[in-house]
């Protein structure tokens, strides 16, 4: 007791003296660091490039004349809907095809001289009198401004306002006041209308030793897998909106119930969250992770909590999985049938398992069945389609290829040491980018390509949008339309924003033009076709939040379109 | 609200935000391991804009502060990694680091005066707790070490400092 007192002492004295050190006089420089990184990515292309020429080999100097032919071919023929189905269909053949990004008002592809600087900058509305057939449209269906009380951006003493979207796909202004309270709002003509729902609390608990875990990431610490829970108890908030479950929560999903009234106490040697999922389509049940020690040691107990009764009970009481030593995203279906998880011996082994919960079994998809032996220096990634990526070099900067495990064939899709975006892309000309859903970006030789794995790594050169750190990838839920913003250096507005239908190919480049002094600075999803854009206007503090409807195939342009806003 | 998940979506209110709540640790965190205020305040700038960029690849099982936490460090020690191959060729990082400059920031940096017998480990782990406020699994995550090793090695190191102070 008496060393402990001596340590409070000296822990004292080091905060106090941590107390007078200084803080930060800078405020955040965010927009002069992205000017000054996109003028040193120009130098970088700039050095590549005489590289480029001095060596390339011949074959490739024959491919990038060839890409040039189709690209200037497109621009002269612009208007030709046939040749450009032409050309697609000449590249598709290959590996890589090019499509054009249509400008609606123009009806011509975007044109650039090189990929960095767009040769055309004019932002302009469209004019609404657009009949093209094929044109995709965004068409403002909801917005919202917000008055002072709200913010679209959380701050401490305003409510933080966000769109959501129910699990049967009923868009949801949703707010989560400052005071820690939910409330969830529909939209009427710009106004926002409460929709005031109950909340609902229920508590339970978990009876000691009733639940197993699973061991989310394999690592050193040991002796947590067999650990007896002492009794949990536990509360869950959540409201009935028709059939959807809209749960309460805080930190993204996480309630940090230990220490609290209703919490759980694991003594001083153990830290623990309970994490809450809906199971679309279910009324009845939510699925419960409680993470013990998340951060130190991976472990999850996983269980179905019954709304309605309060009955905890484990959906895998029936199935072994102690063949594996690493589980992880493991998904129930709203019918408790089955459940899918990603297990392995460790994080580099992952395969795809179903279990069904009624019999326990469990079903290996195997995707790695066929790999070649182990090599040290590759790093392997499942794709599906009996397909699996893999980088020879490190996660940070390899050679990207395909691997067939059926045929045992490899394909490359990029040499070179590229770097991950988010690690090297400081010093290289060319860089690649997950964005999920068997989906790689490509940026390289200027130019930004969408490399799809799960169609033998097709690469389409996106023409049109400029190899820069400020283009952004927001794939929808449904990988179906892919979003390609292109930020603003100095006002992160989304004016350049480019939607690709991806089951077509077809890809449309919207021109925006905001008023003075508004900046938009999120972009999402919301479903397979709501698009949501917030804005603020600088000069009254006003927030907004739009939502449009992306139709691919429908000439509906009235005058809402998109650049039509009632800022 | 979790800002980080904001960021990955673009959210530069949020960023800002963040900035507002995490710079003081961040900087303070960096200038004990730099003893160089310009610098720290270069490197903090860079942590943040780091965070924009890596906001999609943030996974939720890590806190956010221990995650902004492990890029300022990495960031701090690949400036004195570079440092260090440019003014000593035989300089090693953890030497580098966590050393009262001699400046009249001095006056400023009682902390690391008072820190300054510890061992390299020692002082940064004193820095995670004192300055950077993570616990103790945050802690061992960064450092690769378990939670009770980062506990232990924190005792101990405010033992070598009691007779000290």
């Amino acid at each position: 007791m008496m060393l402990f007192s001596h340590y409070k002492a000296i822990e004292k004295k080091l905060r106090k003296a941590a107390g007078l050190m200084p803080e930060p006089t800078k405020p955040l420089f965010l927009s002069s660091i992205m000017e000054e990184r996109k003028q040193t990515d120009r130098k970088h292309f700039l050095h590549s490039l005489r590289i480029y020429v001095w060596h390339t080999p011949a074959w490739r100097m024959a491919v990038i004349v060839l890409l040039v032919f189709a690209v200037g071919s497109t621009t002269i023929f612009a208007a030709s809907s046939k040749l450009r189905t032409v050309i697609t269909h000449v590249f598709s053949s290959g590996i890589t095809e090019t499509i054009p990004i249509w400008d609606l008002e123009t009806e011509e592809p975007v044109s650039y001289e090189d990929c960095s600087e767009p040769a055309n900058d004019s932002s302009s509305e469209l004019s609404g009198n657009i009949t093209r057939q094929t044109a995709g449209s965004l068409t403002l269906i909801q917005d919202v401004t917000l008055d002072a009380h709200f913010t679209a951006s959380y701050a401490s003493s305003l409510d933080y306002l966000t769109l959501e979207e129910t699990p049967s796909g009923i868009p949801l202004f949703r707010t989560q006041a400052a005071d820690g309270k939910t409330a969830y709002y529909s939209v009427t003509d710009g106004d926002l209308e409460e929709i005031v729902l109950k909340p609902q609390t229920l508590k339970a608990a978990v009876q000691p030793g009733m639940l197993p875990g699973i061991m989310t990431y394999s690592g050193s610490t040991e002796g947590y897998r067999n650990l007896t829970l002492p009794l949990m108890e536990f509360h869950v908030v959540w409201r009935q909106y028709g059939t959807d479950i809209l749960l309460d929560d805080t930190e993204s999903g996480y309630r940090f119930d230990i220490g609290s009234a209703g919490g759980v106490d694991l003594g001083d040697d153990y830290d623990g969250q309970f994490f809450y999922q809906t199971l679309e389509g279910n009324e009845d049940m939510i699925q419960v992770f409680f993470l013990l020690d998340a951060q130190q040691t991976g472990y999850q107990y996983p269980f179905l909590l019954n709304l309605k009764t309060g009955e905890v009970s484990d959906p895998l009481a029936l199935a072994d999985l102690s063949d594996w030593d690493c589980i992880t995203e493991l998904s129930i279906q709203p019918d408790l049938a089955t459940a899918t998880a990603m297990a392995g011996s460790s994080h580099e082994d992952m395969q795809k398992i179903t279990i069904d919960l009624k019999s326990g079994k469990v079903i290996v998809d195997d995707a790695y069945a066929g790999k070649p032996p182990a090599d040290d220096s590759a790093i392997w990634f499942s794709v599906g389609n009996h397909t699996l990526f893999y980088l020879i070099g490190t996660e940070e900067c390899g050679d990207g290829y395909l691997y067939d495990t059926q045929t045992g064939e490899s394909t490359v899709l990029f040499t070179d040491a590229a770097y991950s975006r988010w690690d090297g892309a400081v010093s290289t000309d060319r860089y690649w980018e997950s964005i999920g859903y068997g989906y790689l970006a490509y940026y390289a030789d200027n130019c930004v390509s969408l490399i799809n794995l799960q169609d033998g790594g097709r690469r389409t050169v996106l023409d049109g949008i400029p190899m820069s750190r400020n283009v952004e990838f927001f794939m929808n839920d449904k990988a179906t339309v892919l979003s390609v913003s292109t930020r603003s250096t100095d006002s992160f507005d989304m004016s350049r924003l480019c939607l690709m239908d991806l089951k077509t190919m077809d890809a449309w480049y919207f021109e925006r033009e905001l008023p003075e002094g508004v900046e938009e600075y999120t972009n999402y999803w919301s479903g397979e076709y709501g698009y949501v854009i917030e804005a603020r206007n600088t000069e009254t503090g006003k927030n907004y939040i739009y939502l449009y409807q992306y139709a691919p195939f429908r000439p509906v342009l009235t005058h809402e379109t998109m650049g039509d806003e009632k800022l | 609200m979790k800002l980080i998940p904001k960021i990955a979506r673009g959210d530069i209110y949020a960023l800002e935000l963040l900035y507002k709540q995490q710079k003081t640790r961040v900087y303070r965190l960096i200038l004990s391991m730099t003893g160089d205020s310009y610098l720290a305040e270069d490197i903090t700038q860079e942590t943040f804009l780091r965070v924009q960029e890596q906001a999609g690849t943030y996974r939720n099982d890590i806190s956010e502060t221990a995650w902004i936490v492990t890029i300022a460090r990495n960031l701090t020690y690949d400036v004195l990694r570079r440092r260090s191959h440019e003014l000593v060729n035989e300089t090693s990082v953890s030497s580098a680091a966590f050393v009262l400059p001699d400046t009249e920031e001095q006056s400023n940096l009682m902390f690391l005066d008072l820190i300054k017998d510890l061992l390299q480990p020692e002082k940064e782990i004193i820095c995670l707790r004192i300055l950077a406020d993570l616990t103790w699994k945050e802690i061992g995550q960064i450092t690769n070490q378990s939670a009770d090793a980062s506990r232990k090695r924190y005792m101990r190191s405010l033992e070598k400092l009691r007779s000290r102070l």
